[in-house]
């Protein structure tokens, strides 16, 4: 009696567990990047993104300016127009750092930055907000001292980056959160880069028809060159 | 005992130089407490964010109520919508721009220069295997309708004489 006691709570323990532990691994949403510079100039992107956290391809399909699909993959940034690929750039691998791949490994909180080498300096709390500072290690020789996290509620509010000497470099926003089961993602994401000269370049960027973990579609997560 | 009390004393001066060296290795170097952050900082302007964004606002706007409208479509129809807005995508925040080979996918530069064409690609995009490959394929193939015409009018040629 007491054993088929024992098994039932065990399974019983182990289904719940696995209920509320739901894995998020993939991402798609619809998105509006503007972006206007204290030079004047302006941009407007619209689309879709699709990402796989498994497969760490970050892959948007444009529809304005001009109908291209990117795909981000390692270290590569390749663009094709009508299925040609047209241009291969070289860049940082970022898949693992963008707020796609954070949100999806429950990393977006702290802005990915507990699983970093940077080091929490000291957290205080100013009005509704909890704030982190986070030195960067001397060794990356990078032009930031630290970056302050921002969080409300135990969700990330902003984010604020400060130079060698304590000028803010850059400031992020992360606001109109969408929840969809117990996946949060920022419905909007406001990015104010300063320049030498201290104006502020903006860059925002709204996300809509946010659907996750889409079983229906795997080939849009999967680009195959 | 002389000789003793130099030996001891020569194991203990090399004992300090050994804690120094160790010491002077571990020590941190003194960095300045971070200052702490003024909770305005971390307050967004609405209004300057909407200044800076309002005909961004305005095109987004008109282009989700009209779904598949390119900047080309706007262009053409000289659109006021664009005016103070570049076509260049940047959906990564990064504005890709400078493309090399100026749009053109490579397959067409060696289709049409041939390896001319493929010798381009291959130094104007930094020796990038992928798409010097796909103007390779451009190169052949256009090579081999150049010899099927070649043998084509040759066969005709060859059939007018004899």
């Amino acid at each position: 009696m007491l054993k088929h006691f024992s098994i039932s709570l065990l399974a019983f323990l182990v289904f719940c567990g696995a209920g509320f532990s739901q894995d998020y691994f993939r991402i798609q949403a619809d998105i509006s990047v503007k972006i206007s510079n204290s030079d004047g100039t302006q941009s407007l992107t619209r689309g879709t993104v699709f990402y796989d956290k498994n497969i760490k391809e970050l892959i948007y399909d444009i529809s304005f300016p001009r109908n291209e699909k990117w795909l981000s993959k390692d270290t590569s940034l390749y663009k094709f127009n009508n299925d040609s690929l047209i241009q291969r750039v070289t860049i940082p691998s970022i898949n693992e750092f963008t707020v796609f791949h954070l949100a999806l490994n429950s990393g977006l909180n702290d802005y990915g930055l507990k699983k970093s080498n940077y080091n929490i300096s000291k957290v205080e709390k100013k009005g509704d907000l909890v704030l982190s500072y986070w030195k960067i290690p001397e060794q990356l020789n990078i032009k930031m001292d630290h970056v302050v996290v921002a969080k409300k509620d135990n969700r990330i509010e902003s984010v604020v980056m400060v130079g060698e000497n304590q000028e803010i470099l850059s400031k992020q926003f992360f606001r109109n959160y969408i929840t969809i089961d117990a996946f949060e993602f920022p419905g909007q994401i406001v990015q104010i880069l300063y320049d030498s000269s201290g104006l502020e370049n903006y860059q925002v960027t709204d996300f809509s028809n946010i659907k996750i973990n889409d079983m229906a579609n795997p080939g849009l997560y999967h680009f195959k060159l | 005992m002389k000789k003793f009390l130099f030996k001891s004393l020569s194991v203990l001066m090399a004992f300090v130089l050994l804690v120094a060296q160790s010491h002077i290795l571990s020590a941190k170097p003194l960095t300045a407490a971070i200052p702490s952050m003024e909770e305005s900082v971390f307050t967004l302007d609405q209004n300057a964010l909407d200044a800076a964004l309002s005909e961004l606002n305005e095109l987004d706007n008109y282009l989700a109520q009209n779904e598949g409208v390119t900047y080309s479509d706007l262009e053409a129809a000289g659109s006021e919508l664009i005016t103070n807005i570049s076509d260049i995508a940047a959906p990564m925040g990064i504005a890709q721009d400078g493309d090399p080979l100026l749009g053109i996918p490579p397959f067409w530069w060696g289709c049409v220069l041939g390896w001319v064409g493929w010798l381009l690609v291959y130094v104007l995009t930094d020796k990038d295997k992928v798409l010097t490959k796909q103007a390779f394929h451009g190169c052949l193939i256009s090579s081999a309708i150049s010899v099927a015409f070649s043998v084509v009018y040759w066969v005709v040629l060859a059939g007018e004489i004899y």
